[in-house]
């Protein structure tokens, strides 16, 4: 079916931008998995809920496990009824999701799956009105999105941008992308040999967080913060990805992954690239994204043994006590060797060299069985030239810092001093805090939701590009290759705590890790 | 000399500067103000207060309920001023708290509405006017010309008045009856997404719109009126309804009782269109159970079609509340009041 583009039809005027997104199908490949039923439904359902779906929209499930129409139906809707933003579930809302969903069962490297898969979008066009419009979803392992990829282009469903007769085909790739730099660049090099880089979403949810979103609108949306963003006012920049939680679950994953690749290599370094990056040209995909890249390529790479030992701590936790429960240490989790030396917790004193950044340290840490669920970014500004007033307390003789926080309790909060009211002079550092759940008064939307929103628009400015995760593998690989080759110790902490003393040394003069 | 209004004024002032002082155990509500919401409503403004209350939590709005009282002496002001606390989901602990101040007018005051609101008004933030239901017109002219953005229902004040106040107001201007419409015209437009139909929109031959019957208005549903002139506005027809070619289009609005639908809302839109294989029929029409819409084309071009869709359930403060965030320019709803008004002027 050949259809025009919307902007010919007069009547599509002021409407197309209330629904946002264009008539579509989201087709979930690993459709049986967890992220599907925790993230993706939920999120889906959300976006219908708050009618930013097209009415003309439909869902398929893609997996190997025999399931019916109404299998998949019932399942999703269990997975809703738990994980929903918003419940009770509107079962108005939920039955027309309902009524566009399919499922097709198949392997991975099956064409007769994808042809059957064809046949049930041809269906979903002309029953729901999709009009050709495909957003592929993998929720895959790493080395099964060539295969899909590859298949998907075979049965003609991912045709390139301006061929063929579908309005638009894209993938959404989930992390990790790739183990390490050499496996990134070929999974790059065979996505985009098949597909052009505008049809490639790699997702990495922490884009997709409301604050993350505002720290772009917070420095280039306002005045008076841009001036001191920079190597004259900032004196060093702490970013902390911290969660109480241990592996749940997650040990094999983890042996095989360990912090650094789960956390460091994608969430933190993207925070880092944001905090870092210059003003783009434009706000659109890929000028914000050349910015991030420049940020990236600027980390001063850590190569050699002594640099890692200098500038990078790993730790792995200890039995301890977590929010008054006793909890296991690493060594014990299930799944987990018993000599295991897996990083659960990594620290790095990154340095960004550029005119903007010289001399100014990025403290970077991140763990599992910290002591409480946090992520945060703190900009402490240069202490005081000449103190006039009693500065003898720590903080005020470094009274200001700018903390912008993603999870939970997404919010900003800025430090300054205070005069105590009373006689004297007094002082006090404060804070103005800025939270989004009051100041806005409902719900930031999950990150999904605005993820999977903006992949059906063809928004790709909150996705990563093929070049930034190479810079970031680029950064991490020489230091996960020194602590593989075990050339550096690894260090123990309890769990509860804030990690290893190790990662307070690596702070340098008097700075000292903010305890959020 | 102090008058009664300033020295009610100044008393309603201390009682929004003492509204987040400590209290004697030393702690302060923590409070949050992202807009100024100025609404106004006549005397029976129940249930649209109940609407007021949940826009203004979901906002965080220093909140003013306007009316002019006439019990009141001409010349008096009353005030009340309260914190509206939001309770975290699932406990009784205050999340946040935000201004309310209740004012009643006289009959003279109420001219001088701007004035006092100006002293009270968070200055710094955006002002957006809610006309409700008897909204006053002479406090809504008053107030509409020093707001940011004014949120008007035309269900209420007519289209004819809405027009008016678009016209002459700089203030974007939101009508929740347009908005209610948005399922409909998207429904319409996606008939013409088919590149065979697309020459039919300039020759459309028919449109027949049907609501529900009114029991406490006069005349056609304000939706349904601006359903045709958001049709006339976008495809280019004269006031006396005939398209470019000079071709007349019959157009007709009807209503029909039908229980558990509000009155004055959508039943069903039918058009007719000629096209050079033949003849063009659409129809969108609310289901029985009040909930789905079907979507009906017929063509020379294809088998007919037929679709089912789930409609939203009415919810006025999600309405109101997408109006004020809104920033899309209300260019579409201006053409589309500019065209009904010359279009109900010509008949």
């Amino acid at each position: 079916m050949t259809t025009l583009p919307p902007t010919s039809n007069p009547l599509r005027a002021g409407v197309l931008e209330d629904l946002s997104v264009d008539p579509c199908v989201l087709v979930i490949f690993g459709a049986s998995g967890d992220l599907t039923g925790r993230k993706l439904l939920p999120g889906v359902y959300a976006l219908a809920k708050n009618r930013m779906l097209p009415s003309a929209f439909g869902l398929v499930g893609f997996a190997r496990r025999p399931m019916s129409d109404d299998e998949l139906r019932a399942k999703m809707r269990g997975a809703v009824d738990k994980y929903a933003r918003q419940k009770p579930v509107d079962d108005l809302v939920w039955d027309d999701l309902a009524r566009g969903m399919r499922y097709v069962q198949g392997a991975f490297d099956d064409a007769a799956a994808y042809e059957k898969l064809r046949v049930t979008l041809d269906e979903l066009d002309r029953q729901r009105g999709t009009r050709g419009g495909r957003t592929f979803y993998l929720a895959v392992p790493p080395d099964a999105v060539r295969t899909i990829v590859e298949n998907l282009v075979r049965a003609g469903l991912c045709p390139p941008p301006g061929t063929g007769s579908a309005p638009y085909a894209r993938v959404i790739v989930e992390k990790p992308f790739g183990v390490d730099l050499a496996s990134a660049k070929q999974l790059n090099r065979d996505l985009l040999g098949l597909l052009d880089e505008r049809q490639v979403f790699r997702i990495d949810h922490y884009l997709g967080k409301e604050t993350v979103q505002n720290l772009l609108v917070l420095r280039f949306g306002n005045t008076i913060f841009e001036p001191i963003w920079n190597r004259n006012h900032v004196s060093h920049v702490e970013l902390t990805v911290a969660e109480h939680i241990g592996m749940e679950g997650r040990g094999k994953f983890y042996e095989q992954t360990g912090l650094m690749r789960d956390i460091v290599q994608n969430h933190a370094l993207q925070l880092l690239s944001l905090v870092a990056m210059e003003a783009p040209v434009a706000w659109d995909a890929d000028a914000v994204r050349d910015e991030k890249v420049k940020a990236l390529r600027a980390l001063r790479p850590i190569r050699t043994v002594e640099e890692v030992q200098r500038h990078a701590v790993r730790g792995q936790y200890d039995g301890g006590v977590v929010r008054g429960d006793a909890v296991p240490g690493y060594r014990e989790e299930p799944d987990v060797a018993k000599d295991s030396s897996v990083e659960t917790y990594v620290a790095i004193a990154a340095r960004v060299d550029n005119w903007r950044w010289a001399d100014v340290p990025f403290y970077l840490r991140a763990g599992k069985r910290l002591g409480k669920r946090v992520t945060e970014i703190a900009l402490h500004f240069k202490p005081l030239p000449h103190p006039l007033f009693d500065t003898s307390a720590m903080s005020l003789r470094q009274p200001n810092s700018l903390v912008l926080r993603i999870q939970p309790d997404e919010g900003i909060a800025l430090r300054f001093a205070s005069k105590v009211p009373g006689q004297g002079v007094a002082m006090r550092d404060v804070a103005m805090d800025f939270r989004y759940g009051t100041a806005f008064g409902h719900e930031s939307p999950e990150a999904y939701e605005r993820l999977l929103l903006d992949a059906m628009r063809g928004d790709a400015t909150l996705f990563t590009r093929h070049d930034e995760v190479e810079a970031q593998w680029a950064f991490v690989d020489p230091i996960s290759g020194a602590w593989r080759e075990d050339r550096v110790p690894l260090a123990r902490y309890a769990a509860g705590g804030w990690g290893p003393a190790e990662g307070d040394a690596l702070m340098q003069g008097d700075h000292r890790w903010s305890k959020p | 000399m102090n008058t009664p209004v300033s020295d009610a004024l100044s008393r309603i002032e201390r009682e929004l500067r003492a509204l987040w002082q400590p209290d004697e155990t030393g702690n302060t509500k923590p409070h949050a103000t992202t807009l100024n919401l100025v609404a106004l409503h006549g005397q029976d403004g129940c249930a649209f207060l109940e609407t007021l209350e949940d826009v203004a939590a979901r906002l965080g709005a220093r909140t003013f309920v306007v009316n002019v009282d006439g019990r009141l002496e001409p010349w008096a002001l009353e005030g009340d001023v309260s914190a509206v606390c939001r309770l975290e989901p699932g406990s009784l602990r205050e999340a946040v708290c935000a201004e309310r101040v209740t004012l009643r007018f006289g009959s003279m005051v109420g001219k001088r509405a701007a004035s006092i609101l100006d002293s009270l008004v968070e200055s710094s933030l955006p002002t957006v006017v809610f006309a409700g239901p008897g909204a006053p017109a002479s406090v809504l002219d008053a107030l509409a010309g020093s707001a940011g953005a004014l949120v008007i229902d035309s269900a209420e004040l007519g289209v004819t008045r809405a027009a008016e106040l678009a016209q002459r107001q700089s203030a974007q201007v939101h009508d929740l009856a347009f908005i209610r419409t948005r399922r409909w015209r998207e429904m319409l437009a996606r008939v013409f997404d088919e590149p065979a139909l697309g020459p039919a929109l300039g020759r459309v031959r028919g449109l027949r719109v049907l609501h529900a019957e009114r029991t406490e208005h006069r005349g056609a549903s304000a939706e349904a009126e601006l359903l045709v002139a958001w049709l006339g506005a976008r495809l280019g027809w004269t006031p006396g309804l005939s398209d470019a070619a000079g071709q007349a289009i019959e157009v007709s609005i009807e209503s029909q009782a039908r229980s558990g639908v509000i009155p004055g809302c959508m039943l069903s839109v039918a058009l007719t269109a000629e096209l050079p294989a033949g003849r063009l029929s659409a129809r969108v029409e609310r289901e029985a159970d009040g909930e789905h819409l079907s979507w009906t084309v017929e063509s020379p071009h294809a088998p007919t079609q037929v679709r089912r869709f789930a409609t939203p359930r009415r919810d006025d403060a999600e309405l109101v509340e997408r109006a004020i965030r809104s920033f899309q320019a209300d260019q579409l709803l201006r053409e589309t009041l500019a065209f009904a008004r010359s279009w109900k002027a010509h008949a």
